[in-house]
């Protein structure tokens, strides 16, 4: 009751623009956003170089989603006082959110240099890094902090993730048994080590931590997706076609999905479904048509085989680039 | 070269199995003492990185392989080496007889293959090269004769000739000629290391190609009968298809017709399956019948050849090699000409950090599965001096066929022929010493070959069966041979030139395991006709000529 009378009390005991910002900010832990803002208004008006308000505004528009607005109050911010942890962080999640990912990185390399200890900044940052394939620099930031206890589980699946995509195969599935010890009761995790180990060949074994995985959330679909896909490579096409069935239903887009689903049903000789289950899929995929020409083949429809087949080549010639076998890109 | 930044794929449980074979390389002590070369230390240009081809072959018929190596060349002024027969003393020896077989020749070596041509009897052998492919017919006393311009296989320009076989594409007893063709290099006008991307790797100048380089076509001759060939790649669609980088090429029934297809690994670009139509032409089938890319789509930077049978099912699989950052693959066979990739679930993506050469799939300790070798070797001598994993000289491997559709790789503990590091090119194998174990013989980039030595300790028996045509082609190229022992099918075929650029052993070898006898043979001839043979005994060389089996 004292605090919420102080609180009103305070807009007309501020005089100056110090004073303005200084309140927008308890405003803003009091968690009266419209206060605040209008508090750092007023600083402004006075003094329209105020860091605390510039910064206060540029957060506000960031925790109400209003990333464009929120840029260049962020951007003034961090040019009156480059020393700011906050201001770079906010900045450099801001820009994420623009997926604008080089300039991101670059503001959040410096917030975690300011706060070397501050696990949010340092995720961010790697997750930046991970998504413009730079897993070498995501290694160096998150190998520092992954044995510093409390384990943060999200900073173990990133890890996981670089080390696998920078082709550290051996590291990635070390931490991925690490991780498993560390936080069993992750769905995450232990769908991690179920694709580590099937990854590894080890088929038997990368079953128990996926069905494990979906006994903790029995609607996670990357678990569902996994057995699918061991169980079609071990060839046992119906059980692959139950899973990848399931995690179609949870996933309706995912193509890996769907051209697994495609690959068991083939392989079992459901060529109809096959096709059906790839119609279902983007048409823009190279593999999708290359997939559609061997079906068509197997159905002895050569000139239909020709067409996807060409039409596979024409799709892969606009796009590249070698899909990354990660679990988060799935 | 196509690369896919592909991940060491981890290794399975060991099987707690103990691998009985070991190699050690007799090659000096056999006389194999004279380098292959494959241009000057510090190369220029794409041909000095290829290497050449061996064989085994016996051209003297005296029951034991001989060895013939090609070479290849150098632009600098040392002298220009020749290619190498060496007959077999029957006594773990060998002697150089090039110039009295009068096969001495230098030039840009690339591949060998060998058969009897003409039906006389004597196994002829065919090179390509870097310029104009040559024809050496036998003369069946010791000696060759340059035959190439007589039998109108001398072509209207130079090429770059790649893997080549002799095959009955027509099935008329004679034996035509597929010569693949990689690229096109004229040193006046090709770039030079550094010129632009294709010139560059992790940064560092080396020399061009093949991206960036003309393709080639690839080129077909109908043997005519009478000594002679007639160019007929257009008629038969052979050199129809465009933009591509042939290496190493197989000739065989791919999907059970029995009429021999062609399947050729190219590099940095799609491979190409040519299916035979039974009437003189080719359809190019590869994409989709699962031969062409990658499971995703992408092209890969196929080098070599293998067929086999590696999980038992009487079907013919293949092994395909690629460059580094990128798996090989092991084609399943699935039947009327569809295949798919299972190397990484048999366990063959444990090394992608090799460049990957001659594939060979053969059972080196008997037990009656085909194991997997694989010839390496990087192309780039500044590969030494980068910060990566890969390294100009490798061991080889050698992968272990559990007989679950599973690999183990023991490579490091197969003795010290497969662990030393060279780089390597080609490989065949054969069995040199008539011991019933396997060897193989291998390129090495300007050093000497080795000859790998089997020392098998297995205990278990084998079968060997040399086939003769009279209706079929004489060299039976293309026969495919059947064995049932102990319940079990085993399948093998005779090939002209396979692995790398390479010619094996012409006698099919197959390991028994447990078992003393081969309960039937069943011979499928180049011309279609079947023929049986029961109760074979094992532990022996069989001598099967067509139209001898009991009725």
């Amino acid at each position: 009751m004292r605090l919420s009378f102080f609180l009103f009390a305070l807009p007309l005991l501020a005089q100056s623009a110090a004073e303005y910002a200084a309140l927008g900010a308890r405003l803003l832990e009091a968690n009266r956003p419209a206060e605040a803002q209008a508090a750092f208004a007023n600083s402004l008006r006075l003094n329209p170089a105020e860091f605390e308000a510039i910064a206060g505004i540029g957060f506000l528009h960031f925790a109400r989603n209003q990333f464009a607005h929120a840029r260049p109050y962020l951007e003034k911010a961090v040019t009156a006082r480059p020393q700011s942890f906050q201001a770079r962080f906010l900045l450099g999640a801001t820009l994420v959110q623009l997926q604008q990912p080089k300039a991101a990185i670059a503001h959040l390399r410096l917030a975690v240099i300011r706060n070397p200890a501050h696990q949010d900044a340092r995720k961010l940052l790697a997750s930046q890094l991970l998504e413009t394939r730079q897993y070498r620099d995501a290694i160096t930031i998150l190998q520092p902090v992954v044995e510093t206890p409390p384990f943060d589980e999200e900073v173990h699946l990133l890890l996981i993730e670089a080390r696998q995509a920078a082709a550290d195969t051996a590291a990635a599935f070390a931490l991925a048994q690490k991780a498993a010890a560390r936080f069993p009761g992750s769905a995450q995790v232990l769908a991690w080590l179920g694709f580590q180990l099937q990854f590894a060949g080890r088929y038997e074994e990368a079953k128990l931590p996926l069905q494990r995985a979906l006994e903790l959330d029995p609607a996670f679909p990357i678990p569902m997706q996994l057995l699918g896909e061991v169980f079609l490579k071990e060839e046992n096409y119906p059980e692959a076609i139950q899973w990848l069935t399931r995690a179609a239903r949870n996933m309706p887009d995912d193509t890996e999905t769907l051209l697994a689903l495609s690959r068991a049903q083939s392989e079992s000789g459901a060529i109809q479904q096959a096709l059906e289950t790839l119609a279902r899929t983007a048409q823009t995929d190279a593999r999708v048509h290359l997939q559609l020409s061997r079906l068509y083949f197997r159905l002895g429809d050569e000139a239909k085989a020709r067409q996807s087949a060409d039409l596979s080549v024409q799709l892969r010639d606009k796009q590249p680039a070698a899909p990354v076998s990660t679990l988060r890109r799935r | 070269m196509a690369s896919h930044g592909a991940a060491a794929f981890p290794a399975a449980k060991p099987s707690g199995r103990v691998f009985p074979v070991s190699f050690n390389d007799v090659a000096a002590a056999a006389g194999l003492r004279s380098p292959q070369i494959g241009g000057g230390e510090k190369r220029g240009y794409i041909v000095e990185a290829m290497g050449s081809g061996v064989a085994f072959l016996d051209y003297d018929n005296d029951g034991w392989l001989d060895i013939f190596l090609v070479n290849g060349s150098r632009f600098d002024a040392a002298p220009k080496p020749s290619n190498y027969l060496y007959k077999n003393n029957r006594d773990g020896t060998f002697t150089d007889v090039t110039a009295k077989a009068g096969l001495t020749k230098s030039g840009w070596g690339q591949s060998v293959t060998a058969a009897d041509y003409d039906n006389d009897g004597h196994t002829d052998l065919f090179l390509t090269y870097w310029g104009r492919n040559v024809l050496f017919h036998n003369n069946g006393d010791g000696t060759f004769t340059d035959t190439t311009a007589k039998a109108g296989l001398a072509g209207d320009r130079d090429r770059w000739g790649s893997g080549a076989s002799f095959f009955d594409f027509d099935r008329d007893g004679h034996l035509d000629l597929f010569i693949a063709n990689y690229l096109t290099l004229d040193i006046p006008r090709a770039p030079l290391p550094g010129k632009d991307a294709t010139c560059v790797w992790l940064g560092v100048p080396v020399f061009c190609g093949p991206r960036g380089l003309p393709f080639a076509t690839n080129l077909l001759y109908k043997n005519n009968g009478n000594g002679t060939f007639t160019d007929v790649s257009s008629a038969s669609g052979i050199g129809a298809p465009q933009k591509t980088y042939a290496l190493g090429v197989l000739a065989a029934d791919l999907d059970g017709d029995n009429w021999p297809d062609l399947y050729v690994a190219c590099d940095s670009s799609r491979s190409l399956f040519y299916h035979n139509n039974h009437n003189g032409t080719f359809t190019e089938r590869a994409t989709y019948t699962g031969l062409a890319y990658d499971e995703n789509g992408l092209e890969q930077a196929g080098m070599g050849l293998a067929l086999g049978d590696y999980d038992g099912d009487g079907l013919l699989d293949i092994a395909k090699t690629n460059f580094a950052d990128d798996y090989p693959n092991l084609y399943r066979n699935l039947g009327k000409g569809g295949f798919t990739d299972r190397a990484l679930f048999a366990g063959l993506g444990l090394h992608p950090q090799y460049v990957l050469w001659s594939p060979i799939l053969a059972d080196f300790d008997n037990d009656s599965f085909p194991d997997v070798f694989l010839a390496a070797g990087h192309i780039f001598n500044e590969v030494d001096r980068l910060q990566t994993a890969q390294r100009f000289r490798n061991p080889r491997l050698l992968y272990w066929n559990l007989g679950n559709g599973k690999y183990e790789d023991v490579s490091s503990r197969s003795g010290p022929g497969i662990s030393a590091e060279h780089s390597s090119r080609a490989a065949a194998v054969g069995d040199f010493d008539n011991d019933g174990a396997l060897d193989i013989l291998v390129m090495n980039m300007n050093q000497p070959p080795s000859l790998l030595r089997n020392m098998n300790r297995s205990g278990h028996h084998w079968f060997k069966a040399a086939l003769t045509g009279t209706k079929s082609n004489r060299s039976a190229i293309g026969a495919k041979v059947r064995i049932e022992s102990d319940g079990r099918w085993r399948t093998s075929v005779v090939l002209s030139q396979s692995g790398y650029y390479s010619c094996n052993d012409p006698r099919v070898h197959f390991g028994l395991g447990t078992a003393t006898k081969v309960d039937m043979m069943e011979i499928i001839w180049p011309n279609g006709n079947v023929e049986t043979w029961r109760n074979l005994p094992a532990d022996r060389l069989f001598e099967a000529t067509e139209g001898a089996a009991p009725q």
